[in-house]
């Protein structure tokens, strides 16, 4: 279980020696329970210390690493089951399934386009992020010939997917160094794959076919000395997949319960390219850390990697719009320049409010970091010389403008006149939604 | 050049013509008006009648041409608050031991024994032997005139001599030699310094006993209101000085009244203790302040060295020694650990105690002897007066108490002083949101429930009010009135408060209820009812005999280590002890202070008690 920093605190020397980088042991602790510091900064934090912080800083779903470290895919580690409740930490990594019975000039060009894939959206660029190799054949060699092609051509982490011990042998030499995930380890076959993945350190997946057969499966590879383990727990339909994934999740985070504690693979097997986003889309949001698709299709891709970009965006850290001029409506000679922040909130309420008025202007956003309006001016980073010189550098012409700073930096006014003669600076509402008003009667002026 | 006369004050100022009317005012000896936006034009808290032109003007923005006689508001008129004898507040455990004191500047009579042939130590060894096995700190420092007097002063009446020395954290300094047991009683200063008040007290180092206590406002108010606001200010060097002088003149004045007071002459102040935040420290000792605004975050010194007044530009004798409470950060100072001493927050070892001191920022310090974490908020000046339609300091003519009855429209006042109203402080605006809520007058996001025309709710400038006093009833001869605006402002400022407690203990990982005793301290509180802040959300609902005021707290503390080497000591260790939590760069805060803008919070559950009469009255009303 998670502690808190006044639990931790408890164990530590108290001596508040500050060797650990932080002043106090208080500090320490909090950094420690909020997972931004690790034990061993403490030269003297004693046995017990270790021992119990250790377990409790276990997270409570193993990180698992995936492929080659320069194209390396990390799922798992996540804290939380809502992600307002604090934020999901790994994207889920989206896989296209190639089968090697399939003539090989076929599954090139499919797998150039895996290559080749890249949606640019808000400065990201969304790709998919593994590639799974069906040994459909179940002979050894066509394997092989389609793990090279895929791995030399992408450059990615491989799903090597066989029931032929031989087949995930041959395709684990081919990849040395690489972290293919090997799928899977079944209760049948526990003992041989775990020696495999032991023998290659690759990450396997665990695959039965009810959840007690899944923990007794787990339990076992965990005493085997698997640690790198993905949980496949194949069901009828979506529902209960998701049902699935919900009761993994909660088993794992609500009472950690280490046999459940591994991140998921779900195989999306729909036909249909609607039932196929659908059936993608619920799983990338409930808790699927791999979603594998059996296709590339863009018309499938394009909602998912949206999807996943939105929902894996943290909402801690604030949202933050382009600094620059934003013209909004006719703009004339004549019309305003309103200056605010480049909190993507302030922007909106902001930009919604001109456009309203009908009346045409500039809206300059500041550079604030992503802070609002009075927080941006306490911290000095919307202060009067900073929007003069952001005016100075928006190109915005001298002179023919008037410049309407919002009401509750009205202190910065003097500054921004001394930082740009000729310009005539307002004073505007305190409120965006009382910006309508205020801008018609300055345009009757 | 043309002449200002102010009225009622009667007072005039001949000043060139451009002049600004705020500036002549200050000329003319007015130093209360205020500004809290810093002269920018924006508040409307300078407003000034132009007699004869029938106009009302922002002084800050209005020049002299020619003679003009200038009517100013009522409630600039009003006095300084008066502050009590806030010891009296604090436990008296607490305070040291009269009997062994040990103040920062003393003197102290010793017989240094005769040297012989056979101890043939020097006498400087025999006085700091003699010293030291009185207990005095080490290491052991003196002035070269001391040497120099030492001889004739150990051998001119039988060893007897009295020294004058000076016990600060870094050892004992000699400052003086005489001989014989002389019977002299040095004078001491405690110095609070608040953003907006400054408070001093004149001390007798030889008994603690406290001569005179004197307050005034901080003259660096016209420059902002808080601390932002002079740090802004402050933004270049001839700025930064004029803020050093104008704290300087405002605590010189401290101290001319306080001697007077007691017929003595400054110069026989041979030490001061001064608290205040990190940024009123700053601005006193010519320090830049603007690295305490700007990530991330850092002043330029925390724990200030002992310095002489000449340099600090104190008008007491200019070798006295002056030490200031050690800060934390920028934004938990030396008020804030000073205030500390008046609490057994920092040496209790049993339970968890809250510690908050609630101004136009709010500091927070939560732990015990083990541990202690601190974090600041931004409450705004509004319990001080400021940003509120009808508001003002807890000073004569303010309304610090209401009661409405049940019919929601009967409604009594007591105002501080007696006479008519002026306006309406800190203590009577929670006090008014709490029967608003109470008695159903208002929703529970502080909207009127009744429309213009009902009861004793009014239309004012588009918003709803509520009519607290008749221009008759009045010394300003102006409505008093509480807008839904002014509710709002204040439910923002008490959420503020209340959302960085909760969130200081989600962070050590504790509940209210683990929360032994709640410590508030600040000035606008000596009226506060602590049920009223409660129920409107601004302090957990906790059993009430949790709750202990302590008034003036920064200032108390200053006394106290003035007096006691002790204390002094715990001081650094205080500073050296606590946790900095930054509170804006925490994502919870936001959400925190949102459930909070609700009375009395979002979360019912959270406010047992409150949930509890507010049900029974709907029941009632049902």
């Amino acid at each position: 279980m998670a502690m808190t920093g006044l639990q931790i605190f408890k164990l530590l020397p108290k001596t508040n020696c500050g060797e650990c980088g932080v002043p106090t042991c208080m500090a320490f602790a909090m950094k420690l329970a909020a997972k931004n510091a690790e034990l061993a900064a403490c030269p003297y934090a004693s046995e017990e210390a270790i021992k119990t912080v250790g377990a409790a800083s276990k997270p409570p779903i193993r990180l698992v690493k995936i492929g080659p470290p320069e194209r390396e895919v990390l799922i798992g580690n996540e804290t939380v089951m809502f992600r307002h409740d604090k934020t999901f930490v790994h994207p889920t990594a989206i896989a296209v399934a190639f089968a090697d019975n399939e003539p090989l000039t076929d599954c090139g060009h499919g797998i150039a386009g895996v290559r080749d894939y890249c949606l640019e959206r808000v400065g990201e660029e969304l790709r998919i992020n593994l590639v799974l190799v069906d040994n459909f054949s179940e002979e050894v060699k066509p394997f092989v010939d389609l793990v090279k092609t895929a791995a030399g051509s992408t450059g990615m982490g491989i799903i090597l997917r066989s029931s032929n011990l031989e087949a995930l042998e041959a395709g684990l030499k081919e990849l040395p160094g690489q972290r293919p995930l090997i799928h899977a380890a079944t209760p049948a076959n526990a003992d041989a794959v775990a020696a495999l993945a032991l023998k290659y350190n690759a990450p396997l997946v665990a695959r039965a076919a009810t959840i007690d057969e899944l923990v007794a499966l787990t339990t076992k590879l965990a005493g085997l000395g698997l640690k790198d383990i993905v949980l496949d727990l194949p069901a009828d339909n979506p529902a209960a997949t998701l049902q699935y994934n919900t009761i993994i999740r909660k088993a794992a985070l609500k009472n950690s319960f280490e046999p459940l504690g591994y991140p998921i693979i779900n195989f999306v097997t729909a036909l249909d390219d609607a039932s196929v986003v659908a059936d993608a889309s619920t799983f990338l949001c409930k808790y699927g850390s791999i979603v594998v698709l059996d296709r590339v299709k863009l018309e499938v891709l394009l909602p998912l990697m949206m999807l996943r970009q939105n929902i894996y965006t943290d909402p801690q850290k604030p949202i933050q719009v382009d600094p620059k001029v934003y013209p909004i409506g006719e703009i004339g000679k004549d019309s305003p320049v309103l200056v605010t922040t480049n909190f993507s909130l302030t922007y909106f309420l902001v930009s919604g409010e001109i456009e309203n008025s009908g009346i045409p202007a500039n809206l300059l956003v500041v550079d604030t970091e992503g802070m609002s309006v009075l927080t941006g001016w306490a911290a000095g980073k919307f202060s009067g010389e900073k929007v003069a010189n952001a005016v100075k550098a928006s190109g915005l012409e001298e002179g023919k403008h008037r410049i309407i700073i919002p009401g509750y930096v009205s202190q910065i006014s003097g500054e921004i006149e001394e930082g740009l003669p000729g310009w005539e600076v307002l004073v505007g509402p305190g409120e965006a939604s009382d910006l309508g008003s205020f801008m018609k009667i300055q345009a009757a002026r | 050049m043309p002449s200002v006369r102010f009225q009622p004050a009667n007072v005039v100022a001949e000043v060139p013509v451009g002049t600004l009317i705020n500036e002549a005012a200050l000329r003319a000896g007015i130093l209360d008006l205020e500004l809290p936006c810093g002269g920018e034009g924006s508040c409307g808290l300078c407003a000034v009648e132009v007699v004869g032109r029938n106009a009302s003007v922002l002084a800050c923005r209005t020049k002299v041409t020619s003679d003009i006689v200038v009517r100013l508001p009522d409630r600039s008129q009003t006095g300084a608050r008066v502050l009590g004898d806030s010891h009296s507040l604090i436990d008296p455990a607490l305070l040291p031991d009269r009997d062994h004191l040990a103040p920062l500047y003393r003197y102290q009579q010793l017989t240094v024994p005769p040297a012989s042939i056979e101890e043939h130590y020097s006498d400087w060894t025999r006085l700091t032997r003699e010293l030291s096995r009185q207990g005095g700190a080490a290491p052991i420092m003196c002035e070269l005139e001391v040497l120099r007097q030492l001889a004739e002063a150990v051998r001119a009446s039988d060893g007897k001599i009295t020294l004058a020395t000076e016990e600060s954290v870094s050892g004992l300094r000699v400052r003086d030699v005489q001989p014989g047991h002389r019977l002299d009683r040095p004078l001491g200063l405690a110095v609070d310094i608040g953003t907006t008040t400054v408070a001093a007290q004149l001390i007798d180092l030889a008994d603690g006993s406290l001569l005179a206590t004197q307050t005034s406002y901080n003259l660096q108010i016209r420059r902002g209101a808080d601390v932002i606001s002079r740090i802004d200010y402050a933004r270049n060097p001839e700025r930064q000085e004029e803020l050093r002088s104008l704290v300087l003149e405002t605590i010189n004045g401290l101290i001319g009244q306080l001697t007077r007071a007691v017929s003595i002459a400054p110069r026989d102040i041979r030490a001061a203790f001064i608290a205040g935040n990190t940024t009123m420290i700053h601005l006193l000792l010519g320090l830049p302040p603007r690295h305490i605004r700007e990530a991330p975050y850092v002043p330029t010194v925390n724990f200030v060295p002992e310095l002489r007044a000449q340099a600090v530009g104190l008008d007491i004798d200019p070798e006295a020694i002056v030490a200031c409470a050690p800060g934390v950060g920028s934004y938990v100072g030396g008020d804030i650990t000073s205030g500390l001493l008046c609490t057994d927050l920092p040496t209790n070892n049993r339970d968890v105690f809250l510690f908050m001191d609630i101004g136009t920022n709010g500091e927070i310090v939560i732990g015990n002897a083990d541990w202690m974490v601190a974090c600041a908020c931004s409450a705004g000046p509004a319990f001080e007066g400021a940003g509120i339609k009808c508001g003002m300091r807890a000073a004569e003519g303010a309304i610090e108490r209401v009661s409405i009855g049940d019919d929601g429209v009967a409604f009594e006042y007591s105002v501080i002083g007696a006479g008519k109203p002026a306006g309406i402080c800190g203590s009577g605006l929670i006090s008014l949101l709490g029967e608003f809520f109470r008695q159903g007058v208002v929703d529970r996001s502080g909207r009127f429930f009744q429309p213009p025309g009902s009861g004793r709710i009014v239309q004012h400038e588009s918003r709803r009010a509520f009519l607290l006093a008749t221009a008759e009833q009045t010394r300003t001869g102006k409505d008093l009135v509480i807008t839904e605006a002014d509710l709002e402002n204040l439910i923002r400022t008490k959420a503020a408060i209340y959302a960085a407690c909760s969130l200081v203990l989600q962070n050590v990982g504790l509940t209210w209820d683990a929360v032994a005793r709640v410590y508030i301290a600040g000035g606008f509180g000596r009226y506060m009812r602590i049920a009223d802040a409660v129920f409107i959300g601004m302090l957990p609902d906790l059993p009430l005999e949790r709750f202990r005021y302590i008034g003036n707290s920064s200032l108390t503390g200053a006394y106290i280590a003035l007096l006691s080497r002790e204390h002094r000591r715990r001081l650094a260790e205080i500073a050296s002890r606590i946790t900095y939590v930054d509170m804006s760069s925490n994502p919870h805060y936001m959400d925190s202070y949102v459930k909070a803008l609700f009375l009395p919070h979002t979360d019912l559950e959270q406010f047992p008690t409150v949930a509890k009469s507010f049900e029974s009255r709907r029941r009632k009303a049902s």
